[in-house]
C-alpha cells in the first residue's frame, strides 16, 4: 500500500467524485486506487465518510469493546507466535528471548549473543513465518554461517518438524551456484536447525524496494540465474513452491543471486504432507494452480519466477489487491497489467517472455527453467549489443521492429578474448566469485566485457540507467572491488544480422559455452575453483577460446549484413 | 445420547444434498463452542454440555430438511445461521429456566418438555452470542487480509491509537490506513450481519421463517 503513496500537491478533487464504495470493495484499478489514497491522505471529510460507510458508529464501538477482550487470539503482534520485530534496536530483547526460551545457550565469547551446538551466534538476521535466521561462526571450520532455527511453536508440531527436516535434506541434494548451500541439518535435537552458507547481501525484495526497479539487463541476468537454479532443483524432483523476491538473495557485491528458503519445497512424489488445506506460500507470487489448491508442479515455480521478473522491472508484483482472496482471484482469473504500461522502458520481447511465464494455463508456460534461461541469454545478447535501441523502444519503434536481431561484432572479438581470460583468471584467483555460474556464463561475461571496452571507461553512465547489480565485468570486479557499482556502458551497435543467423549463432555460442563450462568443471576441485588448474585443462580452455575466436571471425565476415542506417 | 451410525450418515447426506456443506461446517464451528460454553456456564457437566450441543445441531438439521432454496429469500447460509441462533438460544433459555445445576440422564427429556422461554430472559445470552459471533468472524476475516492491513485496523479501531501515529509506525500513508481499516471493518460487519441478522433487510422475514422452522424442528424431537 505504501508504494502507492504519492503526496498530492493538487487541490482536492470534488469529494463527491471519490468512489468510496468501490474503494471499500477493492474494485478500483491501480490508478483509481492511487488517486483515492492520496485524496484520503488529505481530506478529513472523506476519511469520515469512508469510516461510516464501512460501518455505523455502533459497529466501531462493538469492535473495540469485544475484540479487546480477546486480544490474545487476534492481536497481530502475536502473529505466528514469534516475539520478534524487524525494527532496529529490538535485537537485544530478541536475543534475550532466545536465551530465556532456551534456544541459545549463553556464550563465553565477547560480541556473541549466545551459542547453539558448536556455533557461536553473533546476531539475528531476521525472523519469518517458519523460523529465525541467525548469523553465526562455525568454530571448527572457522567460517561464517547462517543458521535457520525452526520456530519453537513449530518445533512442537510434528508435520512442521518433518517439513523442516525435509527442507534440509531436499536442498542439500541440490548443489548449484545459485542455490544457498546447506552445510548441516540438525533435525532431531530439542531445537531443530539448518546451517547454511552465509550470504553477505540482501533479499531481492529489500533491494528493489530500496533502490527502485532494476534495469532490463540486470533483471534478465537475475532471471537467468534463478531459472538455472530452479532447473537444477527440478531435475532433483524438487519444487520450490514459494519463488518470490524475499527468497532470492543478492550478494552485496552484486554479481550473483541465490535462491533460499525451500521451506515449502517438497519432493514432487512426496505425498505425506500434502492437502493439509492451508495456504502455503505468499499469495502475491502464487501460481493459479497453487491458488486453486491444485497440484503444484515445476511449472508453478516458473510462474513465480515470472512474478519475480515483473517485480524487478516494475517494483510491484503483477497481481495486487488488498485481501488475500482478491489476490488469489486475480491470479486465477484476471490478466496481469501489461508490464510496458507500468514501465515503458521494457522492450516488447521481454514483455513477451513475461507473458509466457505468467500464462494461467501451465501447459502454455515455459516448460523448463532451462528454456527460460536460454531465452534470457538470447535477449541479453541482443540487449548487450544494442542497449540504446533496446531501452528506448518508444523513440523509434519502427526502427526497433526492423532491427529485432542485431549483434555487434567487430570489436567483440578482442573483448571476448579479454573476457575469457578474465574468466580464467577469475577461476584461478577467486573461489568465492563463481565465474562458471551457469547464468553468468563466460559467454555473457565476454559479451559484457566487449561493451566495456567499446565505451571506454566503465563508469560512463548509460542514458537511462537505473541501477545495476550484476552488470560489472569480472575483470573490474577483481581489480576494483571496493569501488561503487559501475553502471552499464553504452555500446555502439554497428553490425546487424537477421533472426535466422542470430539463432544459428546462438546455437553455436551455447555449444561453446557448454564446452567452456565443461572445461571449467573439470578444473574444479572439491573446493570450488581454488584448486590448481591442470595443464591439460588449461590448454583445452585456450583451444575453446580460439575456436570461439574462429567462429566470431566467420560470422563477422560472411554471415553478417552490414546496415548503414544508425540512429 | 449418541447418534446411531445410519442417522449420522443420513444427516450428512442430507446436508450434502442441500449443496452447501461448507456452510454447515462453518455453522457447526460457530455454534458448537458457543452452545457448549453457555451450557457449562449454566452448570452442565462436560458430557451433558456436549449432548446439548449435539441436540441443537440435530434440531437444526431437521429444520434444514424443510428448507427450500429460494434465492429471493436470501442465502442458505444466512438462513442456517438464523436457525442455529434461534434454536440454540431457545435451548439455552429453557435450560436456564429449569435451573438444572447438574445433568442427569433425562435432562434432554426435561428440556424438550419445558415451556417456551421468555425472550427477555435470554437477552444476556443474545449479547453473549453477538460477542461470540463478532470474535468468531474476526478470527476468520483476519486471514483474508494482509497482516499490515489488519494491524492498521487493530491499532486504530481496537487499541484506539491515532491514525497518524499508526500510519507512521506501519510505514503507511494516512489514506492507506483509513482504507485498510475501513475495508476490514466493512468485511467484519458484513460477516457478522450475515450471522446475527442485524440490519439486514430480509432479517425480519427470515426470523419469522426461523421461528416456524424451529418449532417444527423441536416438535419432531
Amino acid at each position: 500500500m505504501s508504494d502507492t503513496y504519492m503526496k498530492s500537491s493538487k487541490p482536492n478533487p470534488v469529494c463527491q467524485q471519490q468512489p468510496l464504495v468501490q474503494l471499500l470493495r477493492d474494485e478500483l484499478d491501480e490508478k483509481g486506487m492511487e488517486r483515492a489514497t492520496s485524496h484520503l491522505d488529505q481530506c478529513e471529510a472523506c476519511q469520515r465518510r469512508l469510516t461510516s460507510l464501512a460501518a455505523g458508529r455502533s459497529w466501531w464501538v462493538d469492535a473495540s469493546r469485544w475484540l479487546e477482550t480477546c486480544s490474545e487470539d487476534l492481536d497481530p503482534c502475536d502473529d505466528d507466535s514469534i516475539p520478534f520485530e524487524f525494527g532496529e534496536g529490538s535485537a537485544p530483547s530478541n536475543a534475550k528471548y532466545l536465551l530465556e526460551s532456551g534456544l541459545l545457550k549463553p556464550s563465553q565469547q565477547e560480541g556473541m549473543i549466545g551459542s547453539l551446538g558448536r556455533y557461536q551466534v553473533r546476531r539475528i538476521i531476521g525472523a519469518g513465518g517458519t523460523g529465525i535466521v541467525l548469523q553465526g561462526n562455525d568454530e571448527e571450520l572457522n567460517r561464517v554461517v547462517a543458521i535457520k532455527v525452526l520456530s519453537p511453536w513449530l518445533a512442537a508440531h510434528g508435520p512442521a518438524r518433518r517439513r523442516f527436516a525435509r527442507e534440509g535434506q531436499a536442498v542439500a541434494a541440490v548443489v548449484h551456484e545459485n542455490v544457498v548451500a546447506i552445510h548441516h541439518v540438525e533435525a532431531n535435537g530439542p531445537v531443530p536447525f539448518l546451517v547454511m552458507q552465509y550470504i553477505d547481501g540482501d533479499s531481492l525484495q529489500d533491494y528493489v524496494i530500496r533502490n527502485g526497479p532494476l534495469d532490463v539487463p540486470t533483471a534478465l541476468r537475475i532471471t537467468a540465474q534463478v531459472s538455472a537454479a530452479l532447473s537444477a532443483a527440478h531435475e532433483q524432483g524438487l519444487v520450490h513452491r514459494d519463488v518470490k523476491p524475499a527468497n532470492i538473495l543478492v550478494a552485496a557485491a552484486g554479481q550473483r543471486v541465490w535462491i533460499t528458503d525451500f521451506g515449502l519445497a517438497r519432493a514432487v512424489d512426496d505425498a505425506s504432507l500434502t492437502r493439509t488445506g492451508f495456504i502455503a506460500g505468499t499469495p502475491h507470487y502464487m501460481s493459479p494452480e497453487q491458488a486453486r489448491g491444485e497440484t503444484v508442479q515445476t511449472g508453478s515455480d516458473l510462474f513465480g519466477l515470472g512474478s519475480v521478473l515483473y517485480f524487478m522491472l516494475t517494483g510491484r508484483p503483477p497481481f495486487r489487491a488488498e485481501r488475500t482472496l482478491a489476490i488469489l482471484h486475480r491470479i486465477c482469473n484476471e490478466p496481469h497489467r501489461p508490464v510496458r504500461e507500468v514501465n515503458p522502458d521494457v522492450p516488447q520481447e521481454v514483455a513477451n517472455l513475461l507473458d509466457r511465464l505468467l500464462e494461467k494455463d501451465v501447459a502454455k508456460r515455459f516448460l523448463k527453467g532451462e528454456d527460460i534461461r536460454t531465452e534470457c541469454l538470447r535477449l541479453l545478447l541482443i540487449r548487450e549489443t544494442a542497449f540504446d535501441t533496446f531501452s528506448t523502444p518508444n523513440k523509434s519503434p519502427r526502427f526497433w521492429n526492423r532491427m529485432k536481431y542485431l549483434v555487434v561484432l567487430p570489436l567483440l572479438l578482442a573483448a571476448c578474448l579479454l573476457g575469457s581470460v578474465a574468466v580464467w583468471k577469475n577461476a584461478l584467483g577467486d573461489s568465492t566469485l563463481s565465474s562458471r555460474s551457469t547464468a553468468e556464463s563466460p559467454v555473457l561475461q565476454m559479451t559484457r566485457q566487449k561493451s566495456g571496452t567499446q565505451s571506454g571507461p566503465m563508469v560512463a553512465p548509460g542514458p537511462r540507467q537505473s541501477n545495476s547489480i550484476a552488470s560489472t565485468s569480472p575483470v573490474r570486479n577483481l581489480s576494483t572491488s571496493d569501488s561503487p557499482l559501475p553502471l552499464n556502458p553504452v555500446p555502439q551497435p554497428s553490425v546487424f544480422i537477421e533472426q535466422s543467423e542470430a539463432n544459428r549463432w546462438l546455437t553455436e555460442f551455447t555449444q561453446l559455452e557448454h564446452e567452456i563450462d565443461q572445461t571449467m568443471q573439470s578444473t574444479k576441485g572439491s573446493d570450488g575453483f581454488a584448486d590448481p588448474i591442470v595443464a591439460g585443462s588449461r590448454d583445452r580452455f585456450l583451444e575453446v577460446i580460439s575456436e570461439f575466436d574462429r567462429l566470431l571471425r566467420t560470422l563477422s565476415t560472411s554471415n553478417l549484413q552490414q546496415h548503414g542506417d544508425k540512429r | 445420547m449418541t447418534l446411531p451410525p445410519d442417522t449420522r450418515n443420513s444427516l450428512i447426506a442430507r446436508l450434502v444434498d442441500i449443496g452447501d456443506h461448507e456452510a454447515w461446517r462453518e455453522f457447526a464451528e460457530l455454534y458448537d463452542p458457543f452452545i457448549y460454553r453457555q451450557a457449562r456456564r449454566l452448570g452442565l457437566q462436560h458430557a451433558d454440555a456436549r449432548e446439548l450441543v449435539q441436540e441443537v445441531l440435530i434440531s437444526v438439521s431437521k429444520a434444514i430438511r424443510k428448507f427450500e432454496i429460494d434465492p429471493a429469500r436470501g442465502r442458505f447460509r444466512t438462513w442456517l445461521y438464523a436457525v442455529g441462533r434461534n434454536v440454540s438460544l431457545q435451548y439455552l433459555a429453557k435450560l436456564k429456566s429449569r435451573e438444572r445445576a447438574t445433568g442427569d440422564s433425562d435432562v434432554m427429556t426435561a428440556l424438550a418438555s419445558a415451556p417456551a422461554a421468555d425472550p427477555n430472559e435470554s437477552s444476556e445470552m443474545r449479547l453473549e452470542l453477538c460477542r461470540h459471533v463478532f470474535i468468531w468472524v474476526a478470527q476468520r476475516v483476519r486471514h483474508e487480509f494482509q497482516t499490515k492491513s489488519w494491524m492498521a485496523f487493530w491499532q486504530t479501531a481496537v487499541e484506539n491509537h491515532s491514525v497518524q501515529i499508526v500510519a507512521q509506525n506501519l510505514g503507511m500513508s494516512v489514506g492507506s490506513v483509513y482504507i485498510a481499516r475501513s475495508r476490514v471493518m466493512a468485511r467484519l460487519r458484513e460477516r457478522a450481519q450475515e450471522i446475527t441478522l442485524d440490519d439486514l433487510p430480509e432479517a425480519m422475514e427470515i426470523r419469522h421463517e426461523v421461528d416456524r422452522m424451529t418449532s417444527l424442528g423441536l416438535g419432531a424431537n
